[in-house]
């Protein structure tokens, strides 16, 4: 299963109710922000103890249906606290955490507007940039992340935002592969349209998923060129780039896997290759 | 997950298909795993982490991470799971001239 479809699939919660509404005024931007952030970090933790003291799963299920704090129900509180902040940088905090938690298309759209609108010049926009990945990839956040490098006046934020655009070109490459190819069923294509909207599949559908990927790798080369030492969610971005620049080009379905060389766990030394002339799975698992 | 493992490397014993792992626990909870969980095929031990070299390498993010090469090395799939993972394997055993076998049971 792709990231994104398993993001699809836990997106949606049967059962929502609408949260209590405590009055988000008072105090800063960046204070009524931060008391909402806990208002949500409460619930969720209130939740979770019930969830993990719950007996079977059918008391588990309905703690989920009647409890589980959906950010879709914050989610709106969260936007109007960023609309309310103007150009105040708490309007950033509040539209990553809707683009890290919501799964809801016209919340993350939203955030997006409320970013391009308020916030494309701040230094603090790569809080924002650092939520996007390929496993939430979508055409709003492609609008976005091209606005940031054209306009951002701050490397850092530059850097995290190529770097950013590169795994979501690959990541829409990937999903237009998925919803257009032959063997997709209705089931897969409700989840992603539930997670994506059907007006972005149609206009990703009609894009090219070589010359998406084409670009990703281009992004990349100059992400390790010219912003190898900014920091990013996995550390320098050089590193994080150079395995993504490796797994565009070698590890796509056609090319001849790489040679693996390394020891069993009883140190017997194996490789990849012993075993050609037969169909390999290669499972990266643990338990730690 | 791994019962279908289980009962796919049972099923294809005698066929030219191999199940190989890229293990990312420490070697003595790997070695415990191997035995509670009846896991007889074999895996290339990370080093203990999940930032192994091979992982990092290919640019592992999540787990598990599947790849299924045909039996010339090439990729022909990824993050296919359970039964869509057989299907695959079957479709590229079929290639090799392999006679079709019927489906194992998930969970078996």
């Amino acid at each position: 299963m792709n990231g994104w479809l398993l993001a699809a699939s836990i997106a949606c919660v049967p059962g929502c109710q609408e949260a209590g509404r405590s009055p988000d005024r008072g105090g800063s931007a960046t204070s009524r922000v931060e008391a909402l952030r806990k208002e949500y970090d409460d619930a969720y933790e209130a939740f979770s103890r019930k969830y993990q003291a719950a007996k079977d799963d059918g008391e588990r299920q309905e703690l989920v249906a009647a409890e589980y704090p959906r950010p879709e129900r914050y989610a709106p509180r969260f936007l109007a606290l960023a609309s309310e902040a103007g150009g105040d940088p708490a309007a950033i905090d509040a539209c990553a955490w809707v683009l890290q938690r919501s799964q809801q298309p016209a919340d993350k759209e939203a955030a997006y507007a409320l970013l391009l609108a308020s916030h494309l010049e701040s230094p603090r926009l790569g809080d924002a940039v650092r939520t996007i990945s390929r496993y939430t990839s979508t055409i709003a956040a492609e609008r976005f992340l091209r606005a940031a490098i054209a306009r951002s006046p701050h490397h850092d934020v530059k850097g995290q935002a190529n770097y950013a655009l590169a795994g979501l070109l690959a990541g829409l490459a990937d999903l237009h592969e998925a919803i257009t190819g032959t063997s997709v069923t209705a089931e897969q294509r409700a989840q992603s349209e539930r997670y994506f909207g059907s007006e972005m599949l149609d206009e990703l559908a009609v894009r090219d998923a070589g010359e998406m990927r084409g670009e990703a790798e281009d992004l990349l080369e100059d992400v390790i060129a010219d912003y190898g030492s900014v920091k990013g969610a996995r550390g320098e971005l050089a590193a994080a780039a150079a395995g993504d620049l490796f797994e565009l080009r070698e590890l796509q379905i056609g090319k001849v896997a790489p040679e693996i060389e390394g020891e069993d766990v009883d140190g017997a030394a194996f490789k990849l290759s012993d075993y050609r002339g037969k169909v390999v799975v290669l499972d990266f698992w643990g338990f730690w | 997950m791994l019962p279908h493992e289980r009962s796919l490397v049972e099923k294809l014993k005698d066929s030219p298909f191999a199940l190989i792992g890229v293990n990312s626990d420490p070697r003595e909870r790997l070695r415990e795993a191997m035995v509670a969980e009846k896991i007889t095929w074999r895996s290339f031990w990370d080093g203990g982490t999940t930032s192994g070299p091979i992982a990092t390498r290919w640019n592992v993010r999540g787990w598990p991470t599947i790849y299924i090469l045909d039996a010339k090395g090439v990729i022909r799939a990824k993050e296919l799971r359970d039964a869509a993972m057989e299907e695959k394997v079957m479709e590229l055993l079929a290639e090799l001239g392999e006679p079709p076998r019927p489906r194992v049971q998930d969970g078996g």
